[in-house]
Formats: C-alpha cells, structure tokens, sequence
C-alpha cells in the first residue's frame, strides 16, 4: 500500500482536542513543516501536545493558540533562549501543563508502546512534579515493598515524526543518534503516525521504524529546520537566535517567518 | 584578570570533578565545568549525556544537550532510553545539575516562581528529576545569592537528601563550595574573595563555617584562558 500522502491530507487528520506526539528531542530533528502547517489551520483549537523535551515547535503551536495542553519534561530553547508564548500562555492560564522528568516521558512512551497501563522507576519520588500528575502514581513494590513512582502509558492520536528516509510502504530510516528509539516508541505509541522526510526512498531494508507503524509518508526536505537533522545539519544558529528574539517579543508572524526562511535555506543546501 | 562570577562556579567546580570517575553532565554550568576538568585535572573524566553521547569529549561547550558535538566526541552512542537506564541501574551515580533555586536539603526548582499572586514560569525539569533521583552523588551550580539559596524552593522540581540515605550533595557556588547534609549547610571551601559574612547574608538559609574550612587557591590564567575558550556561548558571562 502507498501511503505517501500530501502536506494537506495529513492536516485534515488533526482535529480540536488531538492529542499530538511530537518525534525528535531538544533541539534535534524536531516535526517542525509539519508543525507549521498545522499553526496554519485557523479552525484547531485545542491540541494537547505530548514530547520528551520541547521547544519551537511547540512555542509555535500555543503561540498561533493551538494548543491548550502540554506534557513535557522541558519546553526551551536551551542557549537560544526561552519560548515566551508557551511561557505566558502558562502564566496566563491559557495552557495547562504536566511536568515530567525526561525519563518519565519516555517511560510513558515506552509503556504506551509496549501496550501495557505503566512502567516503574525510582525517578520523580519526592518530586512535586509527581502530586496531581495524572501520568505517575506513587505505589508500592510487590518485591521488595520500596516506594515506585508508576509512569502511566501515554497513547498520543497522532504523532508527528521527521526523518532522513522512508519508502512507499512507510518504512523509515533514521540517522542516528539521538532520539531514533524513542521515536520508535512514538510510533508504536500513537493511534496513528505521520512522518516527513528529506527523500523518498526504494524500498528500505532493516527500518529504524517499521512502515507496519506508519499511517502517512509526507515528502518535505528540510522539514526540521532550523532543529537539526544529523549527520548532516546541524542547528541554524541564526535562525534559532532570531527566533528566540521573536518569541521574547512574542512577534507570532516573525517568528514563522524565521522558520520558514530556516526550512527554504536547508532545502537549497 | 577579572573573573565573572559564572565562571568562578565554572573553575571551582572543574577542580572538585579532578578525583571523579564518570559524571552525567547537566547542560551549562556543569558540563562546561566537567569539560574544563577534563581537559585540566582529570583527562579519564568518563562524560555521560542524557540524550546517549557516553564517555564525551566535546571540543567546546555545546549548544543544547543533543548537540552533536557530545555524540561526534563520544566513545559510546547510545540513545536516550539506555542513558537514563545507565542512572537508574546505578552504572553511573554521579551528576552534575543546577537550576533557579536550592534550599538546605538540596531540593531543586527549575519549574516555576512565585512571584506574589502571579508565577513565573521556567523552562521545566529536563532531565534535572531524573539526575538528582537516581544518583548517590550531587553537584549543585548555583549562583550564591539570597534569590538562589532559599530557605525552601519554591517548587520541589528535583528532590534532594530524602532521595536515599546515603546521598551526597555538594553545592558549588561563585563563593566557594558547601557540603549539603542532615546536619545542615557547611562551608568546605570558601573562595578567598569573599567573607563569612558574604557567605552567610547571600543565601536564606545558615552555613556553619568552621575553622577547618579550606581557602580557595587562586585562579590560574591557564584555567581562565582555556575556560573562556570552550565557553562559546557565554553560559558563564555573569
């Protein structure tokens, strides 16, 4: 079955209250043409968006008001800056945020994948962040009686994924290193997951994530601009100083324009 | 030469980090003091990211956590999963972190402020829960100002001597570097520009000095040159 599909059938996938998986990590091969298509649907409203460590990407989506939920362990642009829209949305009440540890999201991802209700660890005992968390539920060891902190499984509706490669039939290879196995997670995770890419590929052989997983194939070079997309690109420096300014400003529109001049240079490298 | 006051943290941090084994790096202040370490002190320094780059090298400071500098200079590369599972398993059991504020238990917050009726929001924990959860031994960077050591954070985002009973923490500031216990807040090493009363005014909670702690030996240019070199991003600059 060909499951490439275009930049437009994937958008009409999401609706008001989605729960969206966002692939990659921190600063690395982040969705973000496929994030920046849906800050563009006027009618969304709503998502609630799930990732191991966010950053423009999800600025972009409160800032265009999107979303109105975050699960993360971070939401930042590391020595960029900050991201002011997802700061102030939370200040001002507009976007209602769970805090995680980074290993508690992907213990959430790994449990969801693996198709059971929670995965244990001693992470996040004693923490705040494990009060009112509807993910993670103190309990206690059948074994040894000790304290756990329960990670609950997080099952996205769709998630978003950036890769180097896929072929007709979904399956995707992806460079490593880092995040490959936790978007892995991600997939299996998710009712549904959409993947863009640098190239279409002849049929790929031993996948990173195998195409049994992946509901839609979208053909978008330099779709992770200006997050990286290793071996060959790294962080647009530029880009993400200037979007960093942009969102302190909280300037929406200068913001995507950034973005989308990040994604038209690396196409053309 | 001048020193900033982030890169005093930065040079006293790489001198504790000389008799360490390996050490999970937090972004910022503590990788760029484990790279300053070793390059300086301790050339076996084992560097460990949580996003998988294990036994790193980096040339430099990198960017963010996933900077591929971290992978490109590592001996193992692993991904983020197998990094964290390297603490819980106890494989390694030393970090380095930091955050907006420490009370006297070593209880992190990186999560938000109150400030009043409103709050002001932080970028959230990263992999900070997890650091300080899973380890035996901490490393605390942090400005020593009264905003910084509070009597009690704001919001417990990484939890500190109640973790295990064993627990060792650290607290390296511009001013010198604290052992964090049961029995409170003491001064191990006091950096020869200050004083016992700088030491006690700037933070919300009591420091015991006694008469055994140890003075700072001066900052070497050797240290200082290498340090502003690796510091692209200016982390340090303040």
């Amino acid at each position: 079955m060909n499951k490439i599909i275009s930049l437009d059938e994937f958008s009409k996938q999401v609706k008001d209250g989605t729960k969206v998986g966002i692939g990659g990590f921190d600063l690395h091969r982040k969705p973000i043409s496929l994030v920046l298509e849906l800050s563009e649907n006027e009618q969304l409203r709503d998502l609630e968006l799930f990732g191991i460590s966010l950053a423009l990407e999800a600025d972009i989506l409160i800032g265009s008001e999107r979303a109105k939920r975050i699960i993360s362990s971070y939401t930042g642009l590391e020595n960029f800056g900050q991201c002011y829209f997802f700061r102030k949305g939370v200040e001002e009440g507009r976007v209602v945020p769970t805090e995680m540890s980074t290993y508690a999201t992907i213990l959430s991802l790994q449990a969801g994948a693996l198709g059971i209700e929670y995965l244990p660890s001693k992470t996040m005992l004693h923490s705040d962040m494990a009060k009112n968390n509807p993910l993670v539920r103190i309990i206690e060891s059948e074994f040894t009686g000790e304290n756990l902190s329960a990670i609950r499984a997080y099952n996205p509706d769709i998630a978003l994924i950036h890769a180097q490669e896929a072929d007709e039939e979904g399956n995707v290879r992806i460079a490593n290193p880092p995040a490959t196995k936790v978007d892995e997670f991600l997939a299996r995770a998710s009712k549904k997951t959409f993947v863009s890419v640098e190239k279409i590929s002849d049929k790929i052989e031993n996948p990173n994530i195998s195409g049994l997983y992946i509901t839609g194939v979208i053909h978008l070079p330099g779709g992770s601009a200006p997050t990286s997309l290793y071996p060959l690109h790294d962080v647009d420096s530029v880009a993400m100083e200037l979007y960093g300014k942009g969102s302190r400003e909280r300037d929406l529109k200068y913001c995507k324009e950034v973005i989308r001049n990040a994604i038209e240079r690396r196409r053309e490298n | 030469m001048r020193l900033k006051e982030g890169e005093k943290i930065s040079i006293i941090g790489a001198r504790q980090l000389a008799e360490e084994d390996s050490f999970f790096a937090g972004h910022g202040l503590p990788v760029l003091s484990a790279i300053l370490a070793k390059k300086l002190y301790n050339p076996n320094l084992k560097i460990c990211f949580e996003s998988g780059a294990i036994y790193s090298n980096p040339e430099r400071l990198p960017h963010s956590v996933s900077d591929i500098i971290n992978y490109s200079s590592s001996q193992f590369q692993l991904d983020l999963p197998d990094a964290f599972a390297m603490l819980e398993r106890g494989d390694v059991d030393v970090v380095g972190l930091s955050g907006a504020q420490v009370d006297s238990k070593g209880n992190i917050n990186s999560t938000l402020i109150n400030a009043g009726k409103a709050i002001k929001r932080l970028p959230g924990s990263g992999g900070a829960c997890d650091f300080a959860s899973l380890s035996r031994k901490e490393y605390i960077f942090m400005f020593h100002e009264p905003r910084r050591l509070v009597d009690k954070v704001d919001y417990i985002t990484s939890p500190g001597l109640q973790t295990r009973p064993d627990k060792e923490i650290n607290l390296i500031t511009n001013y010198g570097v604290f052992k964090i216990s049961e029995s409170g807040v003491e001064a191990l090493i006091l950096a020869n520009d200050t004083s016992p009363e700088k030491v006690k005014n700037n933070a919300g909670f009591n420091i015991d000095i006694k008469d055994n702690a140890k003075m700072l030996e001066d900052f070497t240019r050797e240290e200082i040159e290498l340090l502003r070199k690796l510091d692209v991003y200016g982390v340090s600059h303040r």
